[in-house]
Formats: C-alpha cells, sequence, structure tokens
C-alpha cells in the first residue's frame, strides 16, 4: 500500500516536472538568446550559446555600440528610486492608517475602511485622465517623484487593507501596558507596534514592489516620451527603434528582472502567510 | 477651539494617571525601559497581577479616550488616497459626459460618448474582445492553477521548487514577458520552427498578425503569467483546511476524488472568490500584453478597453471620451464584482 502511493507520488512528481519544463521553456529561450550573436541565433536558436556574447549586456546596459544610447543605467536608478519612495511611503502611511481603523473603536472607523475598500475595486484608470492633466497643467508630468506620489495614492488600499487585516489579529495587551506605562499612541505605534509588522510588511513589500518595477501603463502616460525612464520603458524604446536586435532586447529584460526576483526571494517565506491575510478581508 | 482644550484636558488627566500607575509600578520593577516594562507586565507575579487589575478596570474609558484621537492616524493616507485616487476618479465620472480635449473647456453632452463606444467598431471590437480575454483566463487559468495546486499540495519531495517556478513568470514586466513570447510567436519564431521541425509546418501562421489568433495569443501569455499566484492563493487556502477533515473522510473510505470534489474544493471557496475576482479585474484591463505583442491589431482583433483608453489620451487627446469609455469599464467589473460576490459567498456559506 505505502509502495504503491509512493510510485504514484513519483509518477506524478515526474509529471509536474515535465510541465515544469515546458512551463520555463521561454525563461530558457529568454536566457539563451540573450547571450547569443545574431549569427547563432539564425543557425541554433535553441541551443545553449556555444561562445556567451557577454557584450550584449555590455551594450544594453551602457548603451554604447550601436545601442541609440539607451542606456539601462540611468532608467535603472530611476527604477529604483520610483519604486522605494512610494513603498516606504505605504508601509508608514499604510500601517499608521491600519492601525487606526483597526484600534479605533469608533464608527468611523468602519466607514474609512469600506472607503478604501473601494479603491481595492475601482479601476483607477477612470482618476487617471482628470490626474494626468490636472499634473500636465501644473508641469508635474515628467518627474519621477509625481509619479512616485501616484504611485503611492494608488497603492494605498492595498496597504491599508493589508495592515488593518494583520493589526486586527495582534493582540491589544502589548499597547495597552504601554498606554498605561505613559507612552502616547505615535510612541505606542512607533515603538510597539510598527516593529511587529514584518511579516505584512514583507507581504506588502513584494506586491507594491512588483508592481511598481513592472509597470508600463503609468509611466508611459506620465513619463512620455521625456528622458526620465524606467527600466521597462528604457527596453520599450530600445525595441521601437531595433525590433529585430531581440538578443540586446532580452540581455536587457534579464538585467531588470534580476533585482525584482532577488527582492522577492530574500521576502518569500513570509509571502504566503500574508496572502492569508489579504483572503481573510 | 473646545475641542481642543477638551482634548488637552484628556490628554492631562490620562498622562496623570499613567504616572500614578507608573510610579507604582516601578516601586516594583526597576525597569524603567518602556518595553522591558511591557514584557514584565506579561509575566509577573500575583502582587503585580494586582496592579494590572486596576489598570484592566480603568481600561475602558483609556480605550474610548484613545479610540477617537487613533483615528487621526489615517489622516496621511486618506489625504494622500482621496487626491490621487478618489478625487480624480469622481471628476473622471463627470468628464465622461463632456467633449474635452483635455486643453479648452469641456461641453456637457451628455450621453454621446457612450453611444459613440458601442457604435464605433473599434469601441464594439475592444469590448467584446476584453469580456472573451477576461471570461478565457480566468477560466482556463483557475481549473489550471487548482489541479496545480491540489498536486503540489501532496508530498512530493519537490514541492517547493516546482512552487516557486510557478511563481517566476508572475515576476516579470507584463511588456517584457510580452516581447519575450512575442519572439516565439513572430512569423519566423519558435512556435513556427519548432511545428516545421516537427512536420507540422502546415500549422504554422503569424500567431500575432492573424485576426483569428492574435487575442488567443495574448491570453496565452496573461495565463502564463498569472498561473503563478493563482496558484499560490489556491496553496494557501489548501494549508488552511484542517488535515483531520480529509483524514476522517479517508478512514469513512471516501476515494481522493470525491474527497477533493466534495471536501476540498466546496472548503476552498473563499481562494475561489478571491482568484476569480483579481482574474476578472486583471482580465478587463489587459494593457501590457496587448501594448507590446499586437498594438491592438491586426485591425482591432486584440484591441481592448484599456488600449483604447490608451490610444484616447496619448494619441487623439480625446479625453472626454478616454473618461467615458474608462467609466464604462469601471461600471462593468462593478456590477460583475457585485455579482460574482454575491452568487460565490452564497455558495461559500451555503458549502461551509
Amino acid at each position: 500500500m505505502m509502495r504503491r502511493r509512493n510510485a504514484s507520488l513519483l509518477l506524478l512528481e515526474m509529471v509536474l516536472w515535465a510541465l515544469a519544463a515546458t512551463f520555463l521553456f521561454p525563461i530558457y529561450l529568454l536566457l539563451v538568446t540573450s547571450l547569443k550573436t545574431p549569427h547563432e541565433m539564425a543557425f541554433s536558436p535553441l541551443s545553449l550559446p556555444l561562445h556567451p556574447a557577454w557584450s550584449n549586456y555590455l551594450v544594453v546596459w551602457t548603451g554604447e555600440g550601436g545601442a541609440g544610447g539607451t542606456s539601462l543605467a540611468a532608467s535603472f536608478l530611476n527604477s529604483v528610486m520610483l519604486t522605494v519612495v512610494p513603498v516606504v511611503g505605504l508601509i508608514v502611511f499604510g500601517a499608521m492608517a491600519g492601525y487606526g481603523i483597526a484600534r479605533a473603536a469608533s464608527r468611523l472607523s468602519g466607514g474609512v475602511m469600506t472607503v478604501f475598500t473601494v479603491g481595492i475595486v475601482l479601476p483607477f484608470q477612470l482618476g487617471l485622465i482628470p490626474l494626468f492633466t490636472a499634473a500636465r497643467e501644473a508641469g508635474l508630468t515628467d518627474n519621477i517623484l509625481t509619479l512616485a506620489v501616484v504611485y503611492l495614492g494608488i497603492l494605498m488600499p492595498l496597504g491599508v487593507i493589508l495592515y488593518t487585516g494583520f493589526i486586527r489579529a495582534l493582540p491589544i495587551s502589548l499597547e495597552e501596558a504601554a498606554t498605561v506605562d505613559g507612552a502616547g499612541p505615535l510612541r505606542v505605534f512607533f515603538s510597539i507596534v510598527l516593529p511587529q509588522l514584518k511579516p505584512v510588511t514583507a507581504t506588502l513589500v513584494i506586491l507594491a514592489a512588483l508592481a511598481i518595477w513592472n509597470d508600463i501603463f503609468l509611466p508611459v502616460i506620465f513619463l512620455g516620451g521625456s528622458e526620465q525612464t524606467t527600466l521597462p520603458i528604457a527596453i520599450y524604446q530600445y525595441k521601437n527603434q531595433y525590433t529585430a536586435d531581440y538578443q540586446i532586447i532580452f540581455a536587457g529584460i534579464v538585467i531588470s528582472s534580476v533585482p525584482i526576483i532577488a527582492l522577492f526571494f530574500a521576502l518569500q517565506k513570509f509571502f504566503v502567510s500574508g496572502l492569508n491575510v489579504y483572503q481573510q478581508n | 477651539m473646545p475641542i481642543r482644550n477638551k482634548r488637552a484636558s484628556w490628554m492631562r488627566v490620562q498622562v496623570a494617571r499613567a504616572q500614578r500607575l507608573r510610579l507604582v509600578r516601578l516601586r516594583r520593577s526597576h525597569s524603567s525601559h518602556l518595553l522591558a516594562a511591557t514584557k514584565a507586565q506579561l509575566d509577573m507575579s500575583g502582587m503585580q497581577r494586582q496592579s494590572v487589575g486596576t489598570a484592566r478596570r480603568r481600561g475602558p474609558r483609556v480605550g474610548a479616550h484613545r479610540s477617537r484621537h487613533l483615528l487621526w492616524f489615517t489622516l496621511p493616507a486618506v489625504l494622500l488616497y482621496g487626491t490621487i485616487y478618489l478625487i480624480p476618479t469622481i471628476s473622471g465620472g463627470v468628464y465622461a459626459f463632456t467633449d474635452w480635449d483635455g486643453l479648452s473647456t469641456p461641453h456637457f453632452t451628455g450621453l454621446a460618448n457612450f453611444s459613440k463606444i458601442f457604435t464605433l467598431s473599434q469601441g464594439r471590437e475592444a469590448i467584446e474582445n476584453t469580456i472573451k480575454l477576461a471570461v478565457v483566463t480566468v477560466v482556463i487559468g483557475n481549473v489550471l492553477a487548482l489541479l496545480l495546486a491540489l498536486a503540489l499540495n501532496t508530498r512530493i519531495r519537490t514541492r517547493n521548487a516546482l512552487r516557486t517556478i510557478c511563481l517566476l513568470p508572475a515576476l516579470l514586466s507584463t511588456l517584457l514577458a510580452a516581447y519575450l513570447w512575442q519572439f516565439i510567436f513572430t512569423p519566423d519564431g519558435t512556435l513556427n520552427r519548432l511545428l516545421s521541425t516537427a512536420g507540422l509546418g502546415g500549422l504554422a501562421r503569424p500567431w500575432l498578425g492573424d485576426p483569428a489568433t492574435a487575442l488567443w495569443a495574448v491570453a496565452v501569455v496573461i495565463v502564463w503569467q498569472s498561473i503563478g499566484l493563482t496558484t499560490t492563493i489556491y496553496l494557501a487556502g489548501l494549508q488552511a483546511i484542517p488535515p483531520e477533515l480529509n483524514e476522517a473522510m479517508q478512514v469513512d473510505g471516501a476515494p481522493a476524488l470525491a474527497r477533493t470534489r466534495y471536501l476540498t474544493v466546496p472548503l476552498l471557496a473563499p481562494s475561489i472568490t478571491v482568484n476569480v475576482l483579481l482574474g476578472t479585474i486583471g482580465g478587463l484591463t489587459t494593457f501590457g500584453q496587448v501594448f507590446a505583442m499586437t498594438g491592438g491589431g491586426p485591425g482591432y482583433a486584440s484591441e481592448t478597453v484599456a488600449t483604447l483608453i490608451y490610444k484616447q489620451i496619448t494619441v487623439t487627446g480625446r479625453m472626454g471620451f478616454a473618461a467615458s469609455a474608462s467609466l464604462t469599464l469601471a461600471a462593468f467589473i462593478f456590477a460583475i464584482i457585485l455579482l460574482q460576490w454575491h452568487y460565490l459567498r452564497r455558495r461559500e456559506t451555503a458549502m461551509a
């Protein structure tokens, strides 16, 4: 009985790995193509690169050597700024709001929560047009910081809902004890509540950083044709100029994906538990 | 001003009370550090427990006082969310009824924009395509993800590696994933080469340039990218099911398939709700894949409402029209969410 069970598990495992190989084939294609010369691409597109052309990475990073001046180095910094600023803001303001909603026993807190929940449901495209034209009139478009604040506002419902759910499940006794000890609400929040929020913060960081780092809709609208580009937009512009240079484009895709994948693996262990909090709301 | 005074006096009362309590406690414990003190309070002797007793009795008043102030903590979030999200969304709803071009004064045009969405062939096709994409990706994506999650919830040794592999495509930008698949789908791309190697050259076609396949090529990419998160949500839901239930049914002699059908899947209802809702919203707002792979073409064969809105904003500058398309999309999403919520929630309670 036990042996038959193990055999069927082994069979299942083999089937799953076969599926995984198919599923990952595009990623394999991405990696090998990013290391090929145009010649190798034409004659052995699927094989491993015989003479890895690391120069593809150099070309797309520096923008030299026929890449039309598009350098990922500059947009890399923009992407980092554009991701870090709203994520930090989300952690501070989102956790504060979550604390307020979860711990205030007033009837208003339910209303505030509902207002944020509406934000999860409504697509932001509707507000995008007035927001964009207002920013354009104020001369705030083509500016990384403007876009960072826009992300902060748009992702706020996600942050507030995650934090509210998590804080509601925390025992209140530590906070009560600190209050009794004379700590004000701010002190209680920063030295008692905030340190307990690491798991849900990790989940929020993954979800928000992924959404911002990989987004193209808002950057193409708010940054338009300006010099300020994010990584995906730089690759988009490059692709528009050199449609067929897939080996260079793919090297760019690898470069721009590695940081976010690394962040994901660093925080992965918190991710599933955090998702459960999200589902319960 | 009076509110301020009232608050200040509350503050004074609270500080005085806290100081009194603190003095009492300090006599018993030498620690003055906040955290150490609170920890000490958690594991204390009988004597000290008494002092907490008094604090508890005062608790409701302290709590009631605190709660009023705590709502101020939501202020920065509410302000940011209000100015960037809520207010523009409301004014967007107003612009939807105007001929606004983003520069000159808008004129009220009633429902003209809305009827235009449904009479323009571009608008009609966009709506049709968006619905098709959402339905197909949600159904296929959820069935596959559910099967995968069930398979990955067994005791196979490499399950963690497989779970991670599942999520890998979700980490790529939609634009970049779309470029990757464009490379596969182009006329002289990987797929057609593989087909001709396998002797199926007759099936080869320009997948993205053929009106019959362009939309479905986009759907493939969406499922490829979204299946990881969908599976992860199902796995999280599966892990929340107490194993005793399954074991009990096993003892009763229920075969694995029956256990899955009558126990696991019904108990997964909350995860199904979340996944179907997230998938529907994602499918109805599909932008990146179309933007990168087909640009909405050939013709309008893969145009979606989101790419239509984008084109109206950036190319033609018809903001009023774009707003009405957004409002239509928003209303549609809202209606579907309410429907699904109602239906799936009812199933959840019926089955749980």
